[in-house]
């Protein structure tokens, strides 16, 4: 099963390759992604 | 003395959870939007720019955060396990990465743009500053990054580690907002470009220095603590750029 996180991840990925070639008025939508996904993917500073 | 028994996840939507330290990186990220947003017209910008600057700050903070806890911290571990570089969501972000972060795509950002390079840092060294001090609550929820064992008052006790210990998050939280109220204080003087953001770095760097003595050590170079290391840097290289201006 895929998890969610490599899903954000991908979804960031698409979002950076984007905003190359976005139309203006979709511009906030990359940054809404980034957000939602950091919202769900940041967990804390201490690995291990 | 307290007994830390708090529960890092704030809340969790069909299986997927969402911490305390996720919703402070999110809320400090916005607070520099709306800062930017609102300084715009000053700084000639569009919508569209603080959306892409925005954006690509969280990507450089993050990524920068990411290589420097890989590099400087635990390179034998991830080397060793490559895969797991990826999984940001196990923890693992190292401050001083993303500081270096920040400062390279505002590098970038501002040349692109034609502007100086402290127009934009010198504007929002005060909501990071803020955003700072919030994310250290966020680790001290978390029981992330304790002190050494101590017999003092407020020692707290962490789950997994034995021991009264000090709460150095705290000791950080209090260090950063102290900066921001200076930095607020501050930023209606008269000062030279850049002195609001290369401030910053030397007071935050002096302060970790400092603090770094009452912390649980694991990575050191050359026997001082990575940690020491990198604020000994930050701390030589502001006052480079401030006493040359």
């Amino acid at each position: 099963m895929i998890k969610f996180e490599f899903i954000g991840i991908f979804l960031i990925l698409i979002s950076i390759v984007y905003t190359f070639y976005r139309k203006r008025y979709e511009v906030a939508l990359p940054l809404i992604i980034v957000l939602i996904t950091s919202l769900f993917l940041l967990y804390g500073s201490y690995s291990l | 003395m307290f007994i830390h028994n708090i529960d890092p996840v704030l809340l969790s939507i069909f299986g997927m959870e969402i911490r305390y330290y996720g919703l402070v990186f999110v809320i400090g990220f916005m607070l520099i939007f709306i800062v930017l947003m609102k300084q715009r017209e000053k700084l000639n910008l569009t919508k569209d720019d603080v959306y892409d600057y925005i954006f690509y700050l969280i990507i450089f903070t993050v990524v920068g955060a990411r290589i420097f806890e890989i590099l400087f911290y635990e390179p034998y571990f991830y080397f060793g396990n490559p895969i797991e570089m990826l999984k940001i969501w196990k923890g693992g972000l190292s401050f001083h990465g993303g500081l270096s972060g920040i400062i390279l795509w505002n590098y970038i950002f501002t040349r692109k743009k034609r502007l100086n390079f402290y127009d934009t840092s010198d504007i929002l060294v005060i909501p990071a500053a803020f955003t700072l001090f919030l994310g250290r609550i966020a680790n001290f929820i978390n029981g992330e990054l304790v002190g050494k064992i101590t017999d003092m008052w407020w020692a707290v006790k962490f789950q997994d580690y034995e021991g009264f210990r000090h709460p150095t998050q705290i000791y950080e939280a209090l260090k950063n907002l102290f900066i921001s109220f200076l930095l607020i204080f501050l930023r209606r003087s008269n000062l030279k470009k850049g002195t609001l953001s290369w401030l910053f770095v030397l007071l935050y760097g002096i302060l970790r220095f400092f603090i770094e003595f009452l912390k649980e050590q694991s990575s050191f170079i050359f026997g001082i603590p990575v940690t020491q290391v990198l604020s000994g840097l930050m701390i030589a290289v502001s006052l480079y750029f401030l006493l040359r201006k």
